[in-house]
């Protein structure tokens, strides 16, 4: 059960570089000069927070179904 | 995998849960009681940034958990008993029905009963104030907010509990779903916080929802005595509150929650009466039944509108998704009396009876307030919404003058809201105790005694904010992180329960609970 926990918090922690690297490049989308950075991209740690959310959501579906599979 | 019971080991007094929440909840109220604007500063900026930043997750969770009872009614589990499969209810349903509604949403009822409908009639979410539509809209999202959504998510914070509880003879606790799946030490750990974030999330919900109800009764005097609301004034009704819920308290389940919420709901019922009697009578009837079918066709649009294209973020924040998150922190209490109260009941009677009548209850409450408030807007001398206006907290008794005798129905009211604070006081305290023993049915009175003290803490330190939107806030921070377990809790109890259907009936074997219900 153990490796499960680590497996799955390790799944849960690659995710977040990738994450990370999704919420700086909309920010760099957001930079261009005829665009306002606050209207486009709420920013770094709200995006990661969004994302953090979803994969938690996934999650929680794998742990429902994992017995099945 | 062993599941742990409740007669694996003997009940502890002091469990690591009870003297991890102990400490937060001192910190916490010695630090409100301090710097009380640092802490209520704090907490409203933490719950205003996830309500803006996630506003699709809260609205996504509580629409799931909608369906998802709607599911477990009518579904194949709907024949299980949470109990042995011979057992009957402990309570009458009429007890049962009152005790539920009473520590549900009994005083927040009396608060907004005049004041939301009126509030979105006079500003409904991207159309005109005022009109007839704007009536409608009024009373669609009124009910959005108290209705099915609210009692679903009690519901099955309460179903995942009482079926691991009295089906499984599991402790009675937030993380006894979550043992399920990590039985190892990591896991242990995980199940402590969960059972930690479950308490303070009580203890903040209470502490709010407290402070919204001395407000109210500050209000209440205010109009029918003349007595101007001040923090010494609200300093003296905690007093009074503090006293009264720990009596009660001290008596036990079946005496002090059990009589005060049957005498909450008489006075509850004979309120609406005089109302409905007295007020606009058909005007009244009709706007139950219209409400009714609106709120009913209009329910999935509603489950899943969060206004992205109209720019109202912050009015779904500062409503739709407060409340939401609101009954959210209510589950763990609630959930947890919900399920001490229901054992003996089939799923789908626990399903139907924990939704469907309070809602239904919850409609004709707001057609006779909401609906008499808007008659006399629409129809009459008016004076209504610039009373909600001016002081939300004492508009009920702007509207109950417009009675005959409403100087007396005035009195009526803050008896009202003053029993129904009691009421969720005590069963706080309760819960509180039973969380945080183990899941002990029968906790010792001591810890109701200690729990009873610190919410009397935390509710006077967010009553020296003097501000609703602050004691809104305190009531749902607590629910913020907390919801996490309750997903996780949910997992487990849709695992267990279709191992329940798909394995022979000797592998569930039901546990017996005997050594903590005395």
């Amino acid at each position: 059960m153990l490796k499960k926990i680590v497996f799955t918090l390790g799944m849960f922690l690659s995710m977040l570089p990738f994450t990370a690297a999704l919420a700086q490049a909309q920010d760099a989308v957001a930079q261009p000069e005829t665009l306002n950075p606050d209207a486009l991209s709420p920013g770094v740690f709200v995006s990661l927070l969004n994302i953090s959310v979803l994969v938690f959501l996934g999650w929680l579906i794998w742990l429902y179904f994992r017995e099945k599979s | 995998m062993k599941q742990e019971t409740t007669t694996d080991k003997k009940p502890q007094k002091f469990t690591g849960v009870f003297i991890i929440s102990l400490f937060l909840t001192a910190c916490v109220g010695a630090w409100g009681l301090i710097d009380s604007d640092s802490m209520t500063g704090a907490f409203g900026g933490f719950t205003s940034y996830m309500l803006k930043n996630l506003s699709w997750y809260w609205l996504l969770i509580t629409t799931g958990l909608l369906i998802l009872i709607c599911y477990m009614a009518f579904g194949p589990y709907a024949h299980i008993r949470l109990g042995k499969d011979d057992e009957r209810p402990e309570f009458s349903t009429l007890s049962w029905l009152s005790m539920l509604f009473a520590s549900g949403m009994g005083a927040g009822l009396l608060f907004w009963g005049v004041a939301e409908p009126i509030s979105h009639f006079q500003n409904p979410p991207g159309m005109a104030g005022g009109t007839a539509q704007a009536a409608r809209e009024a009373f669609v999202i009124t009910n959005l907010h108290w209705g099915f959504h609210a009692w679903a998510i009690y519901g099955m914070c309460a179903l995942v509990i009482a079926y691991f509880s009295f089906r499984r003879g599991m402790a009675a606790t937030i993380s006894a779903p979550i043992t399920v799946l990590f039985s190892s030490k990591a896991g242990k750990s995980f199940c402590t916080a969960a059972d930690v974030l479950g308490v303070l999330a009580v203890v903040f919900g209470l502490a709010g929802s407290l402070t919204m109800g001395i407000f109210q009764i500050s209000g209440g005097l205010n109009t029918v005595f003349d007595l101007r609301p001040s923090t010494a004034l609200s300093l003296m009704i905690m007093a009074a509150l503090f006293v009264s819920y720990m009596v009660s308290a001290s008596t036990g389940l079946g005496k002090g929650i059990k009589i005060l919420s049957q005498l909450n709901m008489l006075l509850a019922i004979t309120l609406l009466a005089i109302v409905i009697i007295f007020g606009p009578t058909v005007f009244i009837m009709e706007t139950f039944v219209n409400s009714i079918g609106e709120y009913v066709t209009r329910l999935p649009e509603m489950s899943f509108k969060l206004f992205p294209f109209e720019g109202l973020s912050g009015w779904m924040s500062g409503w739709t998704l407060t409340y939401l998150i609101w009954w959210l922190a209510w589950g763990p209490f609630v959930g947890v009396f919900i399920a001490r109260i229901s054992r003996g009941r089939t799923i789908r009677e626990f399903c139907l009876g924990v939704v469907l009548v309070p809602t239904l209850f919850s409609i004709l409450w707001f057609s006779a307030f909401g609906g008499s408030a808007i008659y006399m807007e629409m129809f009459g001398g008016g004076g209504i919404s610039e009373a909600v206006s001016a002081d939300v907290t004492s508009a009920l008794f702007q509207f109950l003058d417009n009675f005959p005798v409403g100087h007396l129905l005035g009195v009526l009211a803050c008896v009202l809201i003053f029993i129904f604070l009691v009421t969720s006081a005590d069963s706080g305290t309760f819960v509180l105790s039973m969380l945080t023993m183990d899941g002990n049915l029968n906790p010792a009175l001591s810890h109701k005694l200690i729990w009873g003290v610190l919410i009397a803490a935390i509710t006077t330190a967010t009553v020296l904010s003097g501000s609703v939107p602050v004691a809104m806030a305190m009531a749902i921070v607590g629910a913020l992180p907390f919801s996490v377990f309750l997903l996780l809790q949910i997992v487990g109890f849709l695992r267990e329960i279709r191992k329940e259907l798909r394995e022979p009936a000797s592998e569930n074997a039901i546990v017996p609970t005997t050594s903590k219900e005395g």
